[in-house]
C-alpha cells in the first residue's frame, strides 16, 4: 500500500463492493430460484479478490477466492431450497468478516485476516459445494426412451423402494442406489420427479422407472448389496405401459411445476406493479421524476468535496447578498441590474447543489432487509418486508439521521407488532406477517410509513395505565381519543417493559424516536387498529441546506426564522396580549394564540432593552391548528441563508435550527419555530394532564 | 476361491477406540478377519498396496490424509476396491463426496454390531468371484 490516498480508495472501493454483495445476497434470499444474484456475487467477489490482492492482503484475497470459486459452482447448479438458509447464513457470516476487516483497516490496523480463518471458510464452502453439486439423476426424454426400448433385449421395470426409517443421509443413499442401477441399465424417470427427489426433503419411498437388459433377479441382487433399503418391489412392465406411465408422470409434474411457477410470477408482477405505480405517483408530486433518474449515469464524488463545494457556494450566496445590499444603498442601477441577472445562475447552481445532496432512500432501506431478517430469526416471527418508493430522494444527511429511528421502529414492529405465526393463524390472519416501508414526498417533506399488519396498539390497556398512574379517573379516561392516548405512549417512561401486551418497550423507545424526528424538524404520527396493525409515519423535511429566512434582531443579536414558517409579521401591540390561566396569548383576528417572547425563551432577559413599541410580532404556523406568535425586537431583510449545524450557547439547542453567516459576516441563529410550537403543544397537553 | 479362505478387511480410522470396536465386531464373523489397521490416509494407502484386502472401512476426517483422498487413491490402485465409509453424523456432504469418488457404501457412527455384520455379509457375499 503506497499512500494514504491509495488506502482511502481501497477502503471506499471495498466498502462499495461489500455493500453490493450484501444487497445481492439479500436478493438471492428473496428469490433463490433466480440465478442472477449468484452471477453478480461471483463477479463482485472476483473483483474483491483482485482488489485485496493488490492491496497486499493475501489471506483476505484467498478468502474472497473461496467465495468466488464456490459461487462459480453455484452458478451452474441450482441451490437446493432446503439448504437455502444455511447457504445464505454462511454468506452473511463471511460478509461480517469482510466488514470487520474494513473497520479495522479504517482504524489504521493493516494486518491481514487470520489464515486459519481462510481454511475454515474453505472447508465450510466445500461442504456446500459437494452438496449442491448433485445432479446424479439424469432422466431421459421420451424419444430417448423410445429408442432404447426399440432394442428387443431391453426390458422395462418399475422399481419401488422404501428406505429404512433410520436412514439419515438419504441423499447419499439415493446416490448409491442410482449409481448401482445406472451401472447396469438406465434410469428413465422417477416418481417423485428427479428434480424433486434430489431435493433435501426426501421421502422414504419412491419409484424408479428403469430399463435394463438384466433379469429381475439381477436387479434384486444389485439392490441387496445396498444398505438401508427396507423394502423393494420390482415389476416388469410391457414397453407400451412403461412409456404411458412415464408420459403421464412427466405431464403431471410439468403442470404442477408450471402452476407453482406461475404463482410466483403473479406475485412478482403484483409487486412490480406496486412499485411502478409508486413511481408514477411520485412523479406526479414532484413532476420531474423522469427516466433520467433511473438511468445510471453517475460518477463517484468524495462526499467531503461535495460538502466543501456546498460551503463555498454558501459563502458566495452570502457575499452576493452583501453586494446587493451595498448597491441598494449606493443606488447604482447598472451594476445592480447585472447583479440581479446573476440571480438566475445562482438559483440554477443552488438547485444542482441541492440535487447533489440527494440520495435515494434505497441504499439505506435495502439494509433493513437484513435487519428484518435477523430480528425475525431472533424472535421466531415470520414476515416479509415490502419496500415502496425506494427511488424517492432525500438529503443524505437527513437519511443518515433517520436511520436510528427507523431501526428502532422496525425492531419494535417485529418484536411487538407482528404476532407469532401461531398467534396469527389463531386470529385467522396469514401466517406470514407484513412490514411495509413506504416512502413518498409531499410538498417540502418526505414521509416514511412504517406499517405492520400485527396486533395493533391495545388502547384499553393504555387507558388502564393512564388511570392506574393517576393521570385521569376511569370515567375521564374513557373520553380520551386514540390521539390523546398516543401522547401517553410518547411520554418517556410511560409504558415499561413489563407491559408486554400494550406495546412494550415502545414507551421509552418511541420517546427517543420522536425526539430525534423533532430535532430534524419533522413530525411523528401513529395510526393503529387492534389486530389490523400499526402505522407509524415519519415526516422529515426534504432538505434544509439553503433556505430563505427573515432576519430580525433581539437586542443586539441577529436571528432568523425560515420564511416558509411565517404566516404574517405585525408590529407588536401590547393591547392584543391576553392572559388565560396565567399564560400569555396574543390575539390575532380575535383568536388568542400562544405568545412567546423570544428574548425570554432564549434566556436573554438582561439584553432586552428595546422599547416595546418598536417590537414585532411574528405569526408562525406549524399547521392549520397549531401556531404561535413570536416577539422580536427589530425586523431586518429577508435572505437566502446557508444553514450550518449549531451548538448552542442559548440554553436549549433544540430551538435552534442552525446558524448562518450574513453578508456582513455576522453570525445569525435560525430559530426552529416549529420545534418551539411543538414543545408548547406538548407542555399544554402535559399540564392539562396534571 | 476356496471355501476356507477368509476375507480380509483393512480398518482405517484415526481413533484407536473405533478401530478396536470394529475389529471386535468383524472378528466375530468366522469367514472374515481384520488383517490391518491404519490411522490415517497415508497409512491406509500403503497398507492397501501391501495387504490387498477384500474390504476397507474408511473414516473420513483424519490427520495427514483424509478418507476422501485415500478412497480416490485406493481406487486408482484397484478400481474394484470395496470401500465402505464409516462416518460421523452430520458429514453428509463428505460422505456423498466419498461416494462420488467411488466408495461402495457407508455407515454412520455410532454403528450397531448388526449393521457391521450386515455390511460384511451383503457386500462380501458374492464378491470373491469378481475380485481380481
Amino acid at each position: 500500500m503506497s499512500s494514504k490516498d491509495d488506502m482511502k480508495l481501497f477502503i471506499s472501493e471495498a466498502e462499495d463492493l461489500i455493500q453490493k454483495t450484501e444487497e445481492e445476497i439479500l436478493s438471492l434470499e428473496e428469490n433463490p430460484e433466480n440465478s442472477k444474484p449468484i452471477k453478480e456475487l461471483f463477479f463482485t467477489f472476483h473483483t474483491l479478490k483482485g482488489l485485496t490482492a493488490m492491496a497486499g492482503f493475501d489471506n483476505l484475497s484467498k478468502f474472497c477466492h473461496h467465495f468466488e470459486s464456490f459461487l462459480e459452482n453455484a452458478k451452474e447448479n441450482k441451490v437446493s431450497k432446503g439448504k437455502k438458509n444455511d447457504f445464505i447464513d454462511n454468506l452473511f457470516e463471511s460478509l461480517d468478516v469482510l466488514r470487520n476487516f474494513i473497520k479495522r483497516v479504517k482504524k489504521g490496523d493493516l494486518s491481514d485476516i487470520d489464515g486459519n480463518f481462510v481454511e475454515d471458510i474453505k472447508n465450510s464452502f466445500e461442504s456446500f459445494e459437494t452438496e449442491y453439486g448433485i445432479t446424479f439423476i439424469q432422466p431421459l426424454n421420451l424419444e430417448e426412451i423410445n429408442q432404447i426400448l426399440d432394442k428387443k433385449e431391453n426390458k422395462s421395470f418399475k422399481i419401488y423402494i422404501r428406505l429404512e426409517e433410520t436412514c439419515v443421509f438419504k441423499k447419499v443413499r439415493l446416490f448409491i442406489i442410482f449409481r448401482a442401477l445406472n451401472e447396469n441399465g438406465k434410469i428413465c424417470w422417477t416418481n417423485p420427479a428427479p428434480e424433486d427427489l434430489e431435493k433435501a426433503t426426501l421421502k422414504n419411498e419412491f419409484e424408479i422407472y428403469y430399463i435394463t437388459q438384466n433379469k429381475k433377479e439381477k436387479i434384486s441382487n444389485i439392490l441387496d448389496e445396498i444398505l438401508e433399503i427396507e423394502n423393494k418391489v420390482i415389476t416388469l412392465l410391457n414397453s407400451g405401459d412403461f412409456k404411458e406411465i412415464i408420459k403421464d408422470l412427466k405431464e403431471k409434474w410439468e403442470t404442477e411445476k408450471a402452476e407453482s411457477m406461475s404463482g410466483e410470477l403473479l406475485l412478482d408482477d403484483y409487486e412490480e406493479e406496486v412499485s411502478v405505480e409508486e413511481i408514477e405517483r411520485v412523479s406526479e408530486i414532484i413532476g420531474d421524476f423522469s427516466e433520467d433518474n433511473i438511468k445510471i449515469t453517475s460518477v463517484k464524488v468524495n462526499i467531503e468535496y461535495l460538502e466543501e463545494l456546498m460551503n463555498y457556494f454558501g459563502e458566495l450566496v452570502i457575499m452576493k447578498n452583501h453586494i446587493s445590499q451595498l448597491l441598494k444603498e449606493k443606488q447604482d442601477r447598472t451594476i445592480a441590474r447585472l447583479i440581479d441577472k446573476m440571480d438566475k445562475p445562482f438559483l440554477d447552481i443552488q438547485e444542482i447543489l441541492f440535487n447533489l445532496k440527494l440520495v435515494r432512500v434505497e441504499a439505506t432501506f435495502r439494509k433493513y432487509k437484513r435487519l428484518v431478517r435477523d430480528v425475525a430469526n431472533e424472535t421466531g416471527k415470520k414476515l416479509r418486508l415490502i419496500l415502496e418508493g425506494t427511488n424517492v430522494e432525500i438529503d443524505r444527511k437527513i437519511l443518515e439521521e433517520i436511520n436510528s429511528p427507523m431501526v428502532h421502529l422496525i425492531r419494535n414492529a417485529i418484536y411487538h407488532g407482528i404476532e407469532s405465526p401461531r398467534e396469527r393463524v389463531k386470529k385467522g390472519k396469514k401466517e406470514l406477517g407484513t412490514l411495509k416501508l413506504k416512502t413518498y414526498r409531499r410538498a417540502g417533506s418526505i414521509f416514511i410509513d412504517v406499517q405492520d399488519d400485527g396486533a395493533g396498539i391495545n388502547y384499553d390497556k393504555i387507558r388502564e395505565k393512564v388511570v392506574s398512574r393517576g393521570y385521569y379517573n376511569s370515567e375521564d379516561a374513557k373520553q380520551l381519543s386514540n390521539e390523546d392516548l398516543h401522547q401517553f405512549i410518547l411520554m418517556p417512561g410511560f409504558s415499561t417493559l413489563s407491559d408486554a401486551d400494550i406495546i412494550s418497550g415502545r414507551g421509552i423507545g418511541l420517546a427517543i424516536v420522536v425526539e430525534k424526528i423533532k430535532e430534524l424538524g419533522g413530525t411523528f404520527n401513529i395510526q393503529s387498529q387492534k389486530d389490523v396493525g400499526t402505522k407509524f409515519t415519519i415526516e422529515v423535511p426534504f432538505t434544509r441546506a439553503i433556505l430563505r429566512a427573515q432576519l430580525f434582531k433581539i437586542a443586539d443579536d441577529l436571528f432568523a426564522i425560515p420564511t416558509e414558517n411565517i404566516k404574517q409579521i405585525y408590529f407588536y401591540n401590547p393591547n392584543q396580549v391576553e392572559y388565560i390561566e396565567g399564560e400569555q396569548y396574543y390575539k390575532i383576528n380575535s383568536k388568542p394564540l400562544p405568545l412567546i417572547h423570544l428574548n425570554e425563551h432564549l434566556n436573554m432577559f438582561d439584553k432586552s432593552m428595546t422599547n416595546s413599541h418598536k417590537k414585532i410580532a411574528i405569526w408562525c404556523q406549524k399547521d392549520e391548528e397549531n401556531s404561535a406568535v413570536f416577539i422580536a425586537d427589530k425586523q431586518l431583510q429577508q435572505l437566502d441563508v446557508v444553514v450550518k449545524p449549531f451548538k448552542s450557547n442559548y440554553s436549549d439547542s433544540r430551538d435552534i435550527l442552525g446558524s448562518t453567516i450574513t453578508g456582513e459576516g455576522a453570525i445569525c441563529l435560525i430559530i426552529d419555530v416549529l420545534s418551539i410550537i411543538s414543545s408548547k403543544i406538548n407542555e399544554k397537553i402535559i399540564s392539562n394532564l396534571k | 476361491m476356496t471355501k476356507n479362505e477368509k476375507k480380509k478387511v483393512l480398518i482405517v480410522d484415526d481413533a484407536q477406540f473405533t478401530r478396536n470396536m470394529l475389529k471386535n465386531i468383524i472378528n466375530k464373523i468366522e469367514q472374515i478377519e481384520v488383517i490391518g489397521e491404519a490411522s490415517n490416509g497415508v497409512e491406509a494407502i500403503s497398507l492397501y498396496k501391501k495387504l490387498n484386502p477384500d474390504l476397507v472401512t474408511m473414516d473420513l476426517v483424519m490427520p495427514e490424509k483424509g478418507g476422501i483422498e485415500a478412497t480416490e487413491e485406493i481406487l486408482k490402485i484397484n478400481s474394484k476396491a470395496m470401500i465402505v465409509v464409516v462416518s460421523a453424523l452430520g458429514q453428509e456432504a463428505l460422505v456423498l463426496e466419498a461416494a462420488k469418488k467411488g466408495a461402495k457404501d457407508f455407515i454412520q457412527k455410532p454403528f450397531k454390531t448388526e449393521q457391521i455384520l450386515e455390511v460384511m455379509n451383503r457386500i462380501l457375499k458374492n464378491k470373491t468371484s469378481e475380485k481380481k
